[in-house]
């Protein structure tokens, strides 16, 4: 457990920091911090397959008792924990909903899912069970409980985008059913915020291309009191106060988003921004009856927490002074006696750690076991994610995230640089599967939050101005190797490029367009032309369904209008696909079937057009997976082909022999399917790894096209410096192997 | 003639009742389990077989009783023409079976009809009717097997065969059932005659017998490619039972569809064509074909399958109702009725009976529909355009459905077709190269933009006329169509074969074709490109089919045939061919041959080969058939014509011949040679009873050589 040596480390860390940065070397202290570290042993690659078994913990609005949802066995249930009681108890075996909900008079939980709304009566009472089903063609969203009434939620619905009459409504839905519809519209509707009395007060109303705040008066007349344009955020908190000013979570007006207080003449004020002035503020922890903001949060590259009243102040101090430099998630309960749910994260925390804290008494004690298995990994072994910052060649101050394996000499370390998805996502400060694999097995992880990555400020949000070809973006990441490598992270002759969606194109990038750099790609669901993928999202991904700002607008003005030939022309001439002849590098490949954020064909067009110019390329396509890794076995098979990768072109340590399970998956979704005739004529589909002098090693697939038998290499081709890709005519009487490369 | 009606009525009356009764039982059985209106095709064919059976059963029953010779003696020897004769038997039986089958299927129907929420349509209370009428044209042909000369005595179930085969619906079923009764009705009429032996007399007898004879005879010629192929299976290198031919229909139509496309794309000389073969290699492999043979007409009989669907979250029914072409709501709780649904908010009617083909699919030949449980709507999501005929219902096809008409192959947005509830334009149409019935499977691979697709042309004509081949197209995002290779298909079964029922009888084939399409509606699912018969066939048939004239040309003569009835069946043979000339040579015997000619040169021809039984016709060759000459000859008188062989030889007297002779027969039979043996009538073999002028009085067929 990190605790006090945390911060003699961070101490001593800051002070070597401090004196390297002035003799100009910025991560000497990660080094030497690192450096310092006793070695971590390699843990089973099962060990970062885990996922928490508790979702959704809730405190209770009166602070004392906690509901979750538990997954055990595959099954998902309702669970209540008493705060005065040493253990939970399931109260329902089982359950289908994806998100909990208290009733402001605590004596009711609302269980959302995709489908219908039910409520269960925590005293046991009569009257549990469905209140409402959810419109199967109309979007919704459960906003929140509404203030005004002991037990009832408020739902937004509307139509699906692109429809004739398009529609939105305001519902408020008691605990026994009864709907009535507070407030209706022909435009879609972002949030709502009601008085205590249970008048709808403002309405975050969506427009073309920005959010009109709409004050309404007590006739229901609705007055436009404030803008939200270019993709400002505006996100309702709550009305408080007898003048009912509304509490935003907003960036209007400013580069950082802040805690805004926005009066009903449309005056807002700024009540609290980040004090380091980096991050956006992630979230306000409001009391669950008053709504006083309470506490904000911040996750940019160091997580905080600030009090928002003295009081709160007070308590906080308290608790951060037993749990310091930690990611606090923190809830709150109403009242004099209400204690505090407090989740406990940390980049080697692979599950938060659930505490009840007593803000009267300062008694903190965990409570929630994780079940996360025999084979949770110990967070001693797991390396410390080291928030890092860079210039970029342009001067812009770019952030991002160095890991390293504790106890090893970091400057001969292969390094793996993982980019985030989106790309209007971004890397956080918290604990990563991928990240803490690779570090075990010995790699040094750089995971850079490019501009255009989001939780930084507007400015740096736009700062990417759509150049995400081979531009700008791509040279961020780049100018980021290698500003970890000129200052001594990582083997300069070993870098490879990871990442997922957004994350694989980059990879892609990465490997066309800087072969001298990355030495392989490893790409999961990529984009392999980001204009193509961009116009295809806007009529066929899962995103044109979201609420909010359409999606195309939402691309205009992110300026990758997809509509916009110069753009597009400009992508798809910067793209991996349209420079395919450049590529020398190997490339891994591993897209689902039923992706629906990036267009399956787009990659199988990719691979085929690889394939046939005689390119290294390896493709697993997970027939009916989506664009996450939802399945245990499928993540599994991605952390396996990345070692195996990293391993064949990095000089990595070998992967762990894949299980039988594994090994047929990774058989099942290995592409090309073998034809019959081959199947007939050759047996079985070979693939083998051989060992020469020459040779290190590499994964051949024996196949056979019509009238002659060849060998495509595959994997990479480090033999006598023969060009990556090329095929060549070989017996095919080599044995079968399997494809993990084990007998 | 009432009397006898009433008399048969009473004979099985008892055998009524008890029909009547588990009849009643059985269907009350299957009402409480089922909705025995919405059952699929194959369940009214099933329990149709039943009623035909019955029908047929007392056909045999019946007639089977009547035609021994002592009981057909006593039955033809009234005072009324033979013709009322039988309308009291045959009436008496259809009104029997009026009250097994008919009754007990009105009483249900209308129980449903009064008693319950079902749908009971109009079109309903002809199913009665129809079963009523099979029932009772099974138990004509049955009738008629057992009344009509030997030879011929089969073919009168193939009218019933026509029933089978008939693509018609609705009241033409009906029509259709009346007129094959009809043709049943006046066939017994022409065969219940003194002489079961003989041939009909007149000529429209004749012409009801030989028609389907002809008919029957060419489909058991056709049959025998079964015994062939059977026989070709058993040696293992059959094509359907092995391992198929390379490059052959079968093959393709079994073939995995990446090896399809892979197959396809090594005759592209296309400039993307390598690109493809590596696409092809990685991408998933989508397929469509045709998956509805026949919509459902307007007030058809029967169903092709049931016409209801379940909403399982409302526990309701939905019942369509050709009537109002809506569906009626039945709820699954207590039965009571829960609403009416139709097309759209305002629950129009449908324009044709959909079939609910999917959990909230329907389709029509038009348009494909979809039912919302949450609105309790029908809505549109697919019209074809105006002339074509859905053919298969939307198929996932990566990002796209596809949707297959007779006509074309259309792309529609997925995710619109899972989310909006309008009707949707397709992104693209691709024009079939090849008629949809012949069409026998679409693979597809979803490219950058665009798809490539593999059609494979040649359905319905494995061991079948028709040329095999398969498409390949690309069709572009934009619609564009560029076709790609295409590669021929060899058949995988031999040319003569493959035309065999054509070049059998081309008449009888298009006269198939005829029967089948009789008061049927179009079927543009079953349309086929035509099948090009190739010059060596038609020589064949031409040949078979002018050998069948000459050859009918020296049989017609044989037989004695004169005059117009001869020409008729030699100009039959012509036109018809085999199965024609087998219908004579079956239904006409040699021409009768003066025994007195072969007696007055007995010393001479006894032994030789002179002798020729008048009835058969057949020549004296075998010592048995050379003894029973001799022995007739022996015994005639002059200016006594032969019509039978005796059983041995003997100079005895005829009566004790008779007896002699009728050893071998049943002892009806002797019986029956005693009780007409006259004074006047010479009786010469078994069966064979002149009277003085010759004139042939009974027979029995069994002692017929």
């Amino acid at each position: 457990m990190p605790g006090v040596d945390s911060i003699k480390l961070l101490l001593a860390a800051a002070l070597v920091f401090m004196s390297c940065a002035a003799r100009g070397d910025p991560l000497a202290a990660i080094r030497a911090a690192q450096s310092s570290q006793p070695q971590a042993a390699t843990l089973p690659r099962e060990a970062f397959l885990g996922q928490s078994s508790l979702r959704e913990v809730r405190l209770a609005p009166d602070g004392r008792q906690v509901a979750f949802l538990r997954e055990l066995n595959g099954q998902r249930g309702l669970w209540l924990q008493p705060l005065d009681e040493p253990t939970p108890r399931r109260v329902l075996p089982k359950v289908d909903a994806d998100s909990l909900l208290w009733s402001r008079d605590s004596q009711r939980l609302f269980l959302v899912s995709a489908d219908q709304l039910s409520v269960f009566k925590v005293d046991g009472q009569t009257g549990s069970g469905r209140i409402a089903r959810l419109g199967q063609r109309v979007l919704h969203e459960v906003v929140g409980i509404d203030p005004s009434q002991p037990a009832a939620l408020l739902v937004l619905e509307q139509s699906l985008p692109g429809a004739a009459k398009p529609w939105s409504r305001l519902l408020r839905i008691d605990a026994d059913g009864a709907q009535t519809v507070l407030h209706s519209d022909t435009l879609p509707l972002g949030d709502a915020a009601l008085s205590a009395d249970g008048s709808v007060l403002y309405l975050r109303r969506i427009e073309a291309e920005r959010h009109t705040i709409l004050r309404l008066r007590p006739g229901g007349t609705p007055i436009e009191v404030a803008r939200c344009v270019q993709l400002e955020r505006c996100q309702f908190i709550g009305v408080t106060g007898p003048d009912h000013a509304l509490w935003m979570n907003s960036d209007r007006g400013s580069n950082l988003s802040a805690l805004q207080r926005l009066g009903s003449d449309g005056e807002s004020v700024v009540l609290h921004l980040d004090p380091r002035q980096e991050a956006d503020l992630d979230r306000v922890v409001a009391d669950p009856v008053s709504g006083e903001p309470l506490l904000a949060a911040y996750r940019g590259s160091v997580p905080q927490v600030h009090g928002l009243s003295a009081e709160a102040t007070r308590n906080l101090a308290g608790l951060q002074a037993r749990l310091p430099d930690r990611d606090l998630d923190i809830q709150v309960g109403h009242g004099a006696d209400a204690f505090w749910l407090v989740a406990e994260r940390d980049s080697r925390l692979p599950q938060p750690l659930w505490h009840v804290f007593d803000p009267h008494s300062g008694e903190l004690r965990q409570i929630l076991e994780n079940d996360a298995g025999p084979q949770a990994p110990d967070p001693a072994q797991l390396a410390r994610k080291w928030p890092i910052t860079w210039t970029a060649s342009d001067g812009m101050r770019l952030h991002g995230f160095l890991s390293l394996p504790p106890g090893r000499d970091p400057r001969s370390l292969p390094l793996v640089v993982s980019v985030h998805g989106g790309p209007w996502t971004a890397s956080l400060p918290g604990y990563a599967a991928i990240t803490q694999f690779l570090a075990n097995r010995g790699y040094a992880v750089f995971e850079p939050n490019f501009r255009g990555s989001t939780g930084l400020g507007r400015d740096y949000l736009m700062a990417a101005n759509g150049d995400f070809g081979n531009g700008r973006v791509q040279q961020d990441i780049v100018e980021g190797t290698r500003y970890v490598l000129d200052n001594g992270i990582g083997d300069r002759a070993r870098v490879a490029i990871q990442g997922a969606s957004f994350g694989g194109y980059a990879a892609l990038q990465g490997v066309t367009f800087q072969p001298e750099l990355y030495r392989v790609a490893i790409a999961g669901v990529p984009p392999t032309d980001f204009g193509w993928a961009l116009r295809w999202a806007v009529t066929q991904s899962d995103l044109a369904d979201q609420r909010g700002t359409p999606l195309a607008t939402r691309f205009r003005l992110l300026s990758v209008d997809p509509e916009d030939d110069e753009v597009r022309a400009r992508l798809a001439a910067q793209s991996p696909l349209a420079n395919v002849e450049l590529l020398r590098r190997p490339v891994v490949l591993y897209a689902g079937g039923r992706d629906e954020r990036v267009a399956i064909r787009s990659v199988t067009h990719y691979a085929a057009t690889l394939r046939s110019l005689g390119k290294s390329v390896q493709l697993h396509v997970e027939a009916d997976g989506g664009h996450d890794l939802d399945e245990p076995l499928a993540r599994e098979a991605w952390l396996f082909l990345l070692e195996q990768a990293l391993h064949e072109h990095l000089d990595g340590p070998p992967p762990d022999p894949a299980s039988p399970s594994l090994r047929a998956w990774l058989e099942q979704t290995r592409r090309p399917i073998p034809v019959r005739s081959e199947q007939a004529q050759l047996g079985a589909l070979h693939a083998t790894k051989v060992n020469s002098a020459d040779c290190e090693s590499a994964i051949r697939i024996v196949c056979r096209s019509p009238g002659q038998a060849a060998i495509y290499n595959w994997s990479r081709r480090r033999c006598n410096n023969q060009p990556t890709g090329t095929h060549s005519a070989r017996n095919t009487s080599a044995g079968p192997v399997s494809l993990t490369g084990e007998a | 003639m009432s009397n006898l009606f009433i008399a048969e009525l009473l004979r099985f009356r008892a055998w009524a009742l008890l029909a009547l009764l588990a009849h009643l039982a059985v269907l009350g059985f299957f009402a409480r389990m089922v909705d025995p209106l919405q059952q699929p095709l194959f369940v009214y064919q099933v329990v149709a077989a039943v009623y035909g059976l019955v029908g047929l059963l007392l056909g045999l029953y019946q007639m089977g009783g009547y035609r021994k010779p002592n009981t057909w003696l006593n039955l033809l020897h009234r005072p009324i023409p033979h013709i009322e004769v039988a309308q009291a038997l045959a009436g008496a039986a259809m009104a029997l079976l009026a009250i097994a089958v008919l009754l007990p299927l009105l009483l249900v129907i209308a129980a449903q009809s009064a008693l319950t929420a079902r749908v009971v349509d109009l079109r309903h209370w002809g199913l009665p009717i129809a079963a009523w009428a099979i029932a009772c044209a099974s138990y004509l042909a049955a009738a008629c097997v057992m009344l009509a000369p030997r030879k011929s005595a089969v073919f009168p179930v193939v009218l019933l065969i026509v029933l089978m085969i008939s693509d018609a619906s609705g009241i033409w079923v009906l029509v259709l059932q009346a007129m094959v009764l009809a043709w049943l009705a006046a066939l017994l009429a022409c065969v219940f005659k003194p002489d079961l032996c003989a041939p009909p007399r007149r000529a429209l007898g004749e012409l009801l017998l030989a028609l389907p004879m002809q008919f029957g005879i060419w489909m058991f010629l056709a049959a025998l490619t079964l015994v062939y192929q059977t026989g070709w299976m058993l040696f293992g290198t059959h094509p359907l039972n092995s391992t198929p031919p390379a490059g052959g229909y079968v093959e393709a139509s079994r073939a995995d569809g990446a090896d399809l496309l892979l197959a396809g794309l090594d005759l592209a000389t296309h400039a993307d064509a390598a690109l493809w073969r590596e696409q092809v290699r990685l991408s998933e492999v989508h397929g469509t074909q045709v998956q509805i043979e026949e919509f459902a007409a307007r007030q058809q009989l029967t169903n092709p399958m049931p016409m209801e669907f379940d909403d399982d979250t409302r526990r309701t029914r939905y019942i369509f109702s050709h009537d109002d072409l809506r569906f009626h709501g039945v709820a699954l709780a207590d039965g009571s009725r829960d609403g009416v649904l139709g097309v759209g908010g305002d629950h129009a009617a449908f324009d044709l009976p959909p079939l609910p083909l999917g959990r909230s699919a329907l389709a029509t030949a038009h348009a494909v529909y979809a039912y919302d449980s949450e609105t309790r709507q029908i809505h549109t999501r697919i019209a074809l355009p105006p002339g074509e005929t859905l053919a298969a219902l939307p198929t996932p096809a990566g990002e796209s459905m596809s949707v297959l008409s007779d006509q074309a192959l259309y792309f529609y947005d997925a995710r619109s077709l899972a989310n909006a509830q309008d009707v949707l334009a397709p992104r693209v149409r691709v024009p079939l190269p090849g008629a949809i019935g012949s069409l026998d499977r679409v693979d597809l691979i979803e490219l950058l933009d665009g798809h490539l697709l593999s059609l494979v042309y040649g359905r319905g004509g494995i061991d079948g006329p028709g040329d095999s081949y398969q498409q390949l197209l690309m069709v572009d995002g934009a619609g564009r169509i560029e076709p790609v290779a295409r590669r021929e298909l060899s058949p995988d079964f031999p040319l003569w074969l493959r035309h065999y029922d054509w070049w059998l009888s081309p008449a009888m084939h298009a006269s198939r074709r005829v029967l089948a399409n009789l008061f049927a509606d179009p079927a543009p699912l079953r349309v086929r490109d035509p099948a090009p018969r190739p010059a060596s066939m038609q020589l064949l048939a031409a040949a078979l089919m002018l050998a069948s004239l000459l050859a009918a040309l020296w049989l017609s003569a044989r037989q004695g045939l004169q005059g117009p009835r001869r020409w008729l069946w030699v100009a039959a043979c012509g036109a018809v061919g085999l199965p024609a000339l087998i219908a004579l040579r079956l239904l006409h015997a040699d021409r009768d041959a003066p025994v007195m000619e072969m007696a007055g040169d007995r010393a001479l021809n006894l032994r030789a080969t002179t002798c020729r039984c008048q009835r058969s016709g057949a020549r004296c060759r075998s010592p048995r058939v050379l003894r029973r000459c001799a022995a007739v000859a022996a015994l005639a008188r002059p200016g006594a014509r032969v019509m039978g062989c005796a059983k041995r030889r003997s100079r005895r007297r005829p009566r004790l011949l008779a007896r002699r002779a009728s050893a071998g027969c049943p002892r009806t039979s002797l019986a029956h040679c005693r009780a007409w043996r006259q004074p006047g009538p010479e009786v010469h073999g078994t069966c064979a009873v002149l009277d003085e002028s010759g004139e042939l009085a009974m027979t029995n067929r069994r002692c017929s050589p």
